[in-house]
């Protein structure tokens, strides 16, 4: 089992210190990446573990108000708890992501929350083939630019000019499915070469209704195209080039 | 070339990780040409073997591994043009018994600390002048301290005062303690004193401009270079500084919070209003007596109620605030001296003052027949015949209902007003009550900021503490300005401009205002940012690279953890 353990700067690296001093015994299980800020952590590397198969990823960073960057944590916490709304619907146990506050002078706290963490995939078992195919997509969907537009855009929307964060979060969780949606569709037709809505839907298991209308969104963006009525329906391909 | 230095730490690290097994697997890198074992590579001796390996092997990177770099990172640091540190001691010998799991956890941390060896980008330092100037907020003792060291050493000092006049809370205390006589600025027993000696000398330093009734409106710029905007009985101004001192003090406690007090009656006043009535006597002849504010009369009681909006006590404030039980008992003494034949009580439920000579002092104003009651003070009341006062005893385990003269509110103290907005103008961190934090608090690094804090801006404290802070304050500003520039280390976002898209995202992300879209596509401003990565995380177009922690190295560090099993195996 792995564990990665992403640690601020000014906090919880320190505190992931003080843990040693204190002689506090924490899973061996466990790795640690340094940087600045829990804000610093973009969807795309917590991603990027899970779809080399580690386990769990663990973003920590100072206490909300403490935040060295004044709001890296707060934002670190809106990405964690979207992608945990994403994994949700997308057969990955949204329990392999976590957040937690821990303080420079909170050791103690480091090790009881690794030691839990190190409980809780020990209870849902290690990453298997489908999670990991899932964290791949949605990896490539954070690479992508509508769904970092939407999400960058957060802070500014609510805090700045005033959108009720609750619609936000709405807004941004369907943006994210949908390019989920749109990612899986990209690679059935990279597999297959031409499928039909109906085919969609049977190969990726959501609402034929839901794929269509993106399929035309995608139509209408030129990724894709379709190529006509064969066999009594009417099937899309991938756009070259694309 | 990399050069591995692995640190046994005197056995902490070599007795629980297989340091032999750790050289091999870091030599199996192509890229480490060097392996050193010592157990203390942070003697003198071991760093400087280091630099002449580093220089005769030719090695341009190398990898510290054992304890953690905020052990020994500045040792170290300058010795190749990239050190990186592997946690091994912290992250592994200290949490994990088992020595050969110790050693296959070290072993990771090893690999990690040599990919970003690999990876990492040397740094170019970022250089930013310093304008020789210094703006001091707030012309308390703490802010009047601090002007007067920096216009000493020749330094072209602003100094903003709000209020109509420099002095602070300092300047309304009619004696001070524990001195009784108080120093700086001396107001003791002087009314004639209009000017004090520091006052005087502030203002006919040439280096000094003193701007009373004035206030800061806007902040812009850097460290070395803030362009301020304020707002001065003339109008509106603007100047150029390089290091300000923030020092504003505190306000008192408004008791009208806590009604069973009776603040609405004339006779229960704040410490601040006892010294008003001081003060007023003191000018208006009557030397050193005591007249209550109703009628004039010398009161025969007085009671003193301490920890009034503070340590929590009916719902105040949840801080000790350091000075009130130092001035109650000062004042219990003064009025015991002055009007012997007055009662005095002392009502409180600690005692908190743990300066040189308090406990003495203590003990005078107790033989000198002060009473000192522990316990709570239930009401203040206007009965018919005058205030009455209903307390407990805790020693006596008794509650008494009392008539009484005069009720002194022990007032603490909270952040001023408008700290809050300084804060925010200034990129400064409040602490949950509401106080300035000292400069990175929580580790001591270098301040990238050129912005210090003094005195009671801090947090409650007494006038020695921080006249002593505004000697600090003034200190650290001074090391910057004598430098004439600040270097720092050169975390820092790139935009690449063929990729931006101007959306500044980044921009509305960055709290210090460092980067963001001024034409089409976002610019950097150096000397302002602090390197978190935040803007870099959430670029939508990925236009942004980090000179360090660069997705790059993290996504390196994450494939050697996922891979890891693999290459002990
Ligand atoms: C009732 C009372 C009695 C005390 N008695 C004693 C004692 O006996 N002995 C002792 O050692 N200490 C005593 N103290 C503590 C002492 O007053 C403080 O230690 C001292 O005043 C702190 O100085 P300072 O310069 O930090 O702040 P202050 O004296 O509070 O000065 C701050 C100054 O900044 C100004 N200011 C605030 N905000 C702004 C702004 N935004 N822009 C411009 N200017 C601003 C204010 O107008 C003020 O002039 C007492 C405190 C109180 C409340
Ligand atoms: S200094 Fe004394 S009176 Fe003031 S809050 Fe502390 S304990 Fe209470
Ligand atoms: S967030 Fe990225 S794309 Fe947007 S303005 Fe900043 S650098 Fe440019
Ligand atoms: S790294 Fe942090 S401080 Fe620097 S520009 Fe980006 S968000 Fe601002």
């Amino acid at each position: 089992m792995k564990i990665l353990v992403f640690c601020c700067d000014w906090c919880s690296y320190p505190g992931a210190d003080l843990a040693g001093i204190l002689r506090l015994e924490y899973p061996s299980e466990v790795r640690i990446i340094k940087v600045m800020c829990s804000g610093r952590v973009d969807l795309m590397l917590v991603l990027d573990a899970l779809r080399q198969g580690i386990d769990g990823v663990m973003v920590t960073g100072c206490h909300p108000g403490e935040c060295h960057y004044v709001h890296g944590n707060m934002e670190a916490e809106r990405r964690i708890e979207l992608l945990r709304s994403i994994f949700e619907r997308s057969g990955i146990n949204p329990r392999r992501v976590r957040i937690e506050w821990i303080s420079a002078s909170e050791g103690e706290k480091f090790a009881e929350v690794t030691r839990a963490f190190k409980q809780e995939i020990d209870e849902i078992g290690p990453i298997n083939q489908g999670e990991i195919d899932a964290a791949e997509i949605i990896h490539d969907v954070f690479s992508s630019e509508r769904a970092r537009l939407v999400l960058g855009a957060s802070r500014r929307a609510i805090e700045l000019e005033g959108v009720d964060p609750l619609w936000y979060k709405g807004v941004l969780e369907r943006t994210v499915r949908e390019e989920v949606l749109r990612e899986r569709i990209l690679r059935e037709l990279r597999k297959t070469g031409a499928l039909s809505a109906h085919e969609l839907a049977e190969r990726i298991g959501e609402p034929a209704k839901e794929i269509f209308w993106n399929l035309i969104a995608m139509k209408r963006r030129q990724i894709i195209l379709d190529i006509g009525i064969v066999d009594d329906s009417l099937k899309f391909a991938i756009q070259e080039g694309v | 070339m990399i050069g591995v230095f692995l640190c046994g730490c005197d056995g902490e690290v070599s007795e629980r990780i297989d340091l032999k097994w750790l050289g091999e697997v870091a030599e199996r890198d192509p890229d480490v040409g060097y392996l050193e074992t010592d157990e203390h590579l942070c003697s003198k001796e071991a760093v400087r073997k280091i630099r002449s390996i580093v220089e005769s092997k030719n090695l341009d990177r190398i990898v510290i591994a054992g304890c953690s770099p905020r052990t020994h990172e500045k040792i170290f640091d300058d010795l190749a043009s990239i050190v990186e540190f592997a946690n091994i001691r912290e992250q592994a010998a200290w949490v994990h018994p088992e020595k050969e799991e110790a050693t296959r956890v070290a072993a990771d941390i090893l690999q990690s600390a040599i990919v970003r060896a690999k990876l990492a980008a040397e740094l170019e330092p970022v250089r930013v002048p310093i304008e020789p100037s210094c703006l001091v907020i707030g012309g308390g003792v703490s802010g009047m301290q601090a002007a007067s060291d920096l216009s000493a050493q020749g330094y072209r000092v602003y100094l903003v005062e709000r209020d109509e006049r420099l002095g602070g809370r300092v300047k309304r205390l009619s004696m001070t303690f524990p001195t009784i006589s108080c120093g700086f600025p001396c107001r003791h027993d002087c009314p004639e004193c209009e000017l004090t000696p520091k006052e005087e000398e502030l203002y006919a330093s040439e280096f000094v401009e003193i701007l009373t009734s004035t206030e800061v409106m806007e902040v812009e710029g850097r460290i070395g270079d803030y362009h301020v905007t304020l707002r001065t009985p003339e109008g509106v101004r603007e100047i150029k500084v390089g290091t300000v001192v923030i020092a504003t003090g505190t306000k008192t406690y408004d008791p009208s919070r806590i009604p069973e007090y009776g603040y609405e009656f004339e006779d229960v006043i704040t410490s601040i209003e006892l010294e008003d009535l001081y003060m007023k006597h003191r000018f208006l002849g009557g030397g050193g007596e005591l007249r209550r504010p109703s009628d004039d009369a010398i009161p025969k009681r007085v009671d003193f109620i301490q920890c009034v909006g503070s340590r929590g006590e009916k719902g105040g404030n949840p801080y000790c605030s350091i000075v009130c039980c130092l001035y109650g008992i000062g004042h219990a003494r003064a009025i015991k001296e002055m009007h012997p034949a007055c009662e005095v009580y002392l009502h409180f439920t600690n005692i908190q003052a743990p300066y040189r000579g308090f406990e003495e002092y203590y003990r005078e104003s107790e033989s000198l027949g002060v009473n000192f009651v522990r316990g709570e003070v239930k009401l203040v009341e206007k009965g018919e015949e005058g205030l009455v006062i209903t307390y407990e005893d805790v020693d006596l385990q008794k509650s008494f209902e009392e008539a009484t003269d005069l009720v002194v509110l022990s007032v603490g103290q909270e952040p001023s007003d408008g700290a809050k907005e300084l804060a925010e103008l200034f990129y400064r961190e409040l602490d949950p009550d509401g106080f300035f934090t000292e400069v990175n608090q929580k580790i001591v690094r270098e301040d990238a900021t050129g912005v210090f804090v003094a005195g009671c801006a801090l947090g409650p404290r007494n006038i020695r503490y921080a006249v002593a802070d505004g000697k600090i304050a003034a200190e650290n500003a001074l090391a910057l300005l004598k430098k004439g520039e600040f270097e720092m280390e050169g975390i820092m976002p790139i935009v690449d401009d063929t990729k931006c898209i101007g959306c500044n995202i980044c921009g509305n992300l960055c709290y210090f205002g460092a980067i963001g879209v001024t034409e089409e596509i976002a610019e950097v401003v150096e000397g302002k940012c602090r390197g978190c990565g935040i803007c870099a995380a959430a670029c939508p177009e990925k236009a942004i690279t980090l000179t360090q922690f660069d997705d790059e190295e993290i996504t390196a560090q994450i494939e050697v953890f996922a891979r890891a099993g693999e290459v002990s195996g």
